[in-house]
């Protein structure tokens, strides 16, 4: 009786700590890829901006 | 001081990077505390024997199921009448926290009516109702996604059409054997309108970058109206569910130690939610106002 109860327990709580850790894993993924996100598109644009002082069209266009 | 800046992300962001570690702390220690007393002092139980302490999870996650739904309506709120960001971002953010506890309360619950009730699952008041909470916070989320998404409405649209579908089905599914005015069939016709209603609203919106928000909120609200139910179910129909664990109005019916270790575990499972949504809404935040100026310093 006591060990089928146990065995219930350690379901029950076993699966509680499965749940929560799924979530803290996926929080700090998702943190990580906007983190990364914010990155890439700061650098994407930076690279856009120096490319269109680079182009020569925008140098013969200035008078 | 104007309470109303905290509303405003890039004052936001950093505060809730500096609350997170506290409130993570204070979900911990309270965590190891609850288990300690729920297995080390609380005494075994005479009737249920060791099973019982299944409680200390089951109901804490219950509790929070339904009170991480309220706070999201609260915001739902906030998101419609003042259009405020950040109350949306807090809805999106706590969702996935409230679903995960929802999990929990009903996986726990069918884990301890086995050895209890000699089944994993009845079709009860109370657990259907919980069962319809988990579908509000999933459809939620898939709702909020599916607008964030190109194929935008007609996606949601079929979205709420399952829920209604559903819900409508769960609750048509049971006999409640005593009825009431809030009888099953009549709450179901009803939440059946409800999410027709948020429906019709969800194709009003038209085309603006936040109507993820708006519609999302619209869900949140319509959805509010099961959890009085679920809270009430074990007093307006026979259930198999036992009633409310605490009540403020009378003596605990359990040991003090019991309760003790309840509470802490439900203070617990509090903290944790706040720091799970902390954490959370800081990745939104950064997601939504990526090609602010303020961001991108953060990054520099």
């Amino acid at each position: 009786m006591i060990e089928s109860h146990l065995s219930y327990l350690a379901v029950a709580y076993g699966f509680t700590a499965l749940a929560i850790a799924i979530e803290c894993v996926v929080l700090l993924r998702t943190r990580r890829q906007s983190i990364e996100q914010v990155r890439r598109e700061r650098d994407l644009d930076l690279d856009d901006h120096y490319e269109s002082i680079a182009d020569p069209r925008n140098e013969a266009a200035t008078p | 001081m104007n309470p109303f800046r905290f509303a405003a992300p890039p004052v936001f962001y950093p505060l809730a990077g500096r609350l997170l570690p506290w409130f993570t702390a204070a979900a911990v220690l309270l965590a190891v505390a609850g288990l300690y007393v729920g297995f080390g002092i609380a005494p075994t139980d005479f009737q249920q024997g060791e099973v019982y302490r299944i409680i200390f999870i089951h109901v804490p996650s219950a509790w929070m199921a339904m009170f991480i739904y309220l706070v999201m309506a609260g915001y739902a709120v906030l998101t419609l009448v003042w259009r405020s960001k950040l109350s949306a971002m807090m809805c999106r953010a706590l969702a996935p926290t409230g679903a995960i506890m929802a999990v929990i309360a009903l996986l726990t619950g069918a884990i301890w009516g086995k050895p209890t009730w000699g089944a994993w699952w009845v079709w009860d008041a109370r657990l259907t109702s919980t069962l319809i909470l988990l579908f509000l916070y999933l459809g939620y989320m898939a709702l909020v996604a599916a607008i964030d998404d190109t194929t935008r409405a007609d996606r949601a649209g079929a979205l709420m059409t399952f829920l209604a579908l559903w819900t409508g089905a769960l609750w048509g599914k049971p006999t409640w054997g005593a009825w009431w005015v809030w009888d099953a069939r009549l709450t179901s016709e009803l939440l059946l309108l409800f999410l027709y209603v948020g429906f019709i609203a969800l194709q009003a919106a038209s085309d603006d970058p936040r109507r993820g928000d708006r519609a999302g909120a619209v869900l949140a609200l319509v959805g509010v109206v099961n959890v009085p139910i679920i809270y009430f179910s074990v007093r307006w129909w026979n259930t198999l569910h036992q009633g409310a664990s605490v009540s403020l109005t009378a003596s605990p019916k359990m040991a003090s130690t019991m309760l003790t270790g309840m509470l802490l575990m439900s203070l617990a499972a509090w903290m944790y939610a706040i720091a799970a949504a902390l954490h959370r809404v800081r990745s939104i935040i950064l997601q939504r106002e990526r090609h602010t100026r303020w961001v991108r310093q953060l990054f520099a």
